[in-house]
């Protein structure tokens, strides 16, 4: 009994993020109309204003459907019922990832991205469950049970930017003014060179050996269906401190041959890696840009991907 | 094997659903080979290490033991020398022995003599500073009469090897311990509800406190030359975090012991109500501290071989503590500076008659002022780098803009936020006294434990950051 209630009370709260519910991305689809689509997760969020690209880009109509710690099963997803499925002129989607992310499948282990897929998830999904069955280890499918029990993890990071809330109601600033100043206290800038060591990361896998696991083919051939562009934007890590490059000769394989087999597809594919307009300063950790320098990151990332939007030359700079 | 990893899970739930349906001998097998696994899942070398040090202990307790109704021989006391060799030695050579070369190397490179290579990448076994001390203290103990030895090796290896306290404590006594793996144990509903409260208790407070605040006690101290109002909201968040850190982590090793009918140690009783330096630590790290008094200051002497002499005991037994924690000049300060504090504590202690009473107005402050001065202390603890460490205590209150004042108090803020489940806890617990006048029924009791366990498991499941850190103390 007693365990009954202890672990059954926290099942029962079952909530959805309307945010970042699938009706919130038909939503912006139907509203915006847009030419251009950007999807990914916080490091577009950080990189891309997509009123200030729109700006840009002469007016072209531009819609980031970006949602917080997603990798590529949901960016399949979004791209299948959402974008593809949408009445609206699109011509080209630009996917963000960093590393080889494009081609590691997880859907978010934490089972905060859960109500979303789930709410992605229409009728047979054969080929979607193949590749996360694929993909996953008996522990993360442990993960994944546990998370579809507890659907309350949903709201962790709205609970947490409430205990900020609540400490902000005191003072004078708004959270936002106050997490903005955060932000810059503990930029990289300011650290120490020891605690600005990246954290360590899983050991690269060959493109080949993981491209077949992944989502990468299932998107390329939906949009090739659907004659719709696709542009992978693979994002840079912050440089090291003299500028150079952070990334390993295994890395540096896997990105060219990316490169290659998205250019025998008919997909483009821009790498941010070794961009010399990036610059360290920018960062707030190894991959988030500031929030200053949203604006500064979109006209440069403009200025890289024009060629897609049809328009010669456009340097903003 | 961690404590907030699904194998751990997976682990619990095997050994505890057979454990139940075994008879005593074969449950201890069952936690022995449990608690092996435990520990040599990441590297087996660290269960061989294991095995290797508790049979030389087993055999130091058996040939340290008197014969009945004899005073110690000399044989007894080899084999006492022994067992304190093979313990010291451990430590030495795993903990201390890269930190001494080391530091040589530095000091004969500042004496001009040269450079050297002096880095012996010894890697350290976790949990070995805790395990250790349990087998040393068993050992004396055993060599002085105090408890019976273990002749049964079984009893003897999960004594030394349990998984839950394993790799950080409690640092148990063998009285409390050996005689409950020597009896038979019965399944108890009381003990299994206990265990889950504790075990959901001790998860909440390292998932959801100590991660949390950790995250801004990291970002201050990763800080090149932070500010005055950020040094002190560190401070302060460090101090919650490594609370929260290592009683959470203490508080899941009770509950999971209680799950198997084994009740271990209290570690901590609110340290953060110490009215005095000597008071803290009579409520912080309980085990080790008894440790120290008991097998280090006591035979020093203690408190009665004059004034000098005690200071001399009571600095010897604080800068070891310090050291035992880690090897590096910041633990040695910290010990250092806790020593001090006790010191001068007695003296301020000793000016005063014995009929001197404590005036109402400086009993309010002492709650607040050892907590000050415990706090000072955590820089110490976190900081490694001397540089720094002065940086930090130096800074200016004078240099900071207001709004730099603004964003400490917002983060100072969510540190208070933090630790209001802690204040609550000390508050209930210690009006329990109060309470347990008034009738509650089993069910309403029952009850109300089974919603705070529902509302811990609920708050982890919903604050807790996205990535946690590893418990502190798993480094010593």
């Amino acid at each position: 009994m007693f365990l009954l209630v202890v672990l059954g009370a926290p099942a029962v709260f079952r909530f959805s993020n309307p945010e970042e519910s699938p009706a919130s991305f038909v939503g912006a689809m139907h509203d915006a109309e847009p030419r251009f689509v950007l999807l990914g997760n916080s490091l577009l969020e950080t990189r891309v204003d997509q009123n200030y690209l729109s700006t840009l880009a002469d007016g072209r109509r531009v819609v980031s459907l970006a949602v917080p710690s997603t990798e590529s099963a949901v960016w399949y997803l979004q791209l299948k019922y959402v974008v593809l499925a949408s009445d609206a002129p699109v011509e080209t989607v630009f996917i963000f990832f960093h590393k080889d992310m494009i081609t590691r499948p997880l859907e978010g282990l934490d089972g905060r991205n859960r109500g979303l897929i789930a709410g992605l998830l229409s009728g047979d999904e054969t080929d979607y469950y193949r590749v996360i069955a694929d993909s996953r280890s008996m522990h993360q499918q442990m993960v994944a049970a546990l998370d579809g029990v507890y659907p309350l993890q949903r709201w962790s990071d709205s609970a947490q930017d409430g205990i900020a809330d609540l400490a902000a109601i005191l003072l004078p600033s708004s959270p936002q003014e106050l997490s903005d100043s955060a932000e810059d206290e503990f930029a990289f800038h300011n650290r120490r060179e020891s605690s600005a060591e990246d954290p360590p990361v899983d050991p690269v896998r060959a493109f080949e050996d993981s491209v077949s696991s992944s989502f990468l083919p299932l998107m390329l051939e939906i949009a090739r269906e659907a004659g719709v562009n696709l542009v992978f934007v693979r994002v840079q890590e912050r440089p090291n401190q003299d500028g150079s490059v952070h990334e390993s000769p295994a890395m540096h394989e896997y990105s060219k041959a990316l490169g290659e087999y998205l250019g025998t597809a008919g997909a483009g594919y821009v790498d941010f890696t070794g961009n010399p307009s990036i610059d360290r300063a920018m960062y707030y950790d190894s991959f988030h840009i500031r929030a200053r320098y949203l604006s500064d990151y979109t006209e440069l990332f403009y200025n890289e991907i024009a060629p897609y939007f049809e328009i010669e030359g456009g340097s903003v700079r | 094997m961690t404590f907030q990893t699904l194998s751990f899970l997976f682990l619990l739930v095997c050994t505890f659903s057979l454990y139940w349906f075994l008879g005593r001998r074969m449950q201890n097998l069952l936690l022995l080979v449990a608690s092996y696994v435990f520990y040599g899942y990441v590297d087996p070398w660290l269960a061989v290490l294991l095995s290797a040090f508790s049979l030389l202990m087993y055999a130091s307790a058996l040939g340290a033991t008197p014969i009945v109704g004899e005073p110690a021989g000399r044989r007894q006391r080899m084999f006492l020398a022994l067992g304190i060799a093979v313990a010291v030695g451990a430590l030495g050579v795993f903990k201390f022995l890269g930190f001494f070369v080391e530091s040589v190397g530095d000091f004969a490179e500042v004496l001009g003599l040269g450079t050297f290579s002096n880095h012996l990448n010894i890697i350290l076994p976790v949990g070995i500073s805790f395990y250790t001390l349990q087998a040393l203290g068993y050992v004396i103990d055993v060599h002085c009469g105090k408890t019976e030895v273990c002749r049964d090796l079984l009893d003897f290896g999960i004594f030394i090897s349990f998984f839950p306290q394993l790799v950080a404590g409690p640092i148990e006594r063998a009285s409390n311990l050996l005689p409950q793996f020597e009896s038979r144990r019965r399944f108890s509903a009381e003990d299994a509800r206990e265990g889950v409260t504790l075990l959901l208790w001790g998860f909440f407070k390292k998932l959801v406190i100590a991660d949390n605040v950790g995250v801004i006690a990291d970002n201050v101290f990763g800080l090149e030359s932070p500010g005055f109002g950020l040094v002190w909201v560190g401070v302060l968040a460090f101090g919650l975090q490594i609370f929260a850190d290592f009683s959470g982590y203490t508080d899941i090793a009770r509950g999971t012991a209680r799950l198997f009918g084994i009740k271990l140690s209290l570690n901590f009783n609110h340290p953060h109500m110490a009215r005095s330096p000597v008071d803290f630590w009579r409520r912080w790290h309980i085990s080790l501290s008894t440790w120290f008094r008991d097998y280090v200051y006591i035979p020093l002497g203690g408190s009665r071989a004059g004034r000098r002499r005690t200071v001399i005991n009571i600095m010897v037994t604080f800068l070891l503590s310090g050291l035992w924690h880690g090897a590096a000049w910041n633990f040695l300060l910290w010990g250092a500076y806790h020593g001090g504090l006790v010191v001068v504590q007695r003296q301020v202690g000793s000016l005063k008659g014995s009929e001197w009473r404590i005036p109402r107005a400086v009993r309010l402050l002492q709650i607040p002022v050892t907590f000050a001065l415990v706090s000072a202390g955590w820089i110490l603890f976190r900081e490694t780098d001397l540089a720094h460490t002065l940086g930090m205590l130096t800074a200016s209150p004078f240099a900071e803009s207001a709004s730099d004042y603004e964003l400490a108090l917002f983060l100072g803020l969510q540190v208070a936020i933090y630790s209001i489940p802690v204040l609550v806890h000390t508050a209930v617990a210690s009006s329990v006294d109060g309470v347990r006048g008034l009738a509650v029924t089993p069910w309403q009791r029952e009850g109300a434990r089974a919603v705070f366990a529902a509302g811990f498991f609920a708050a982890i499941l919903l604050l807790r950051p996205a990535s946690g850190g590893e418990f502190i103390y798993f480094q010593f």
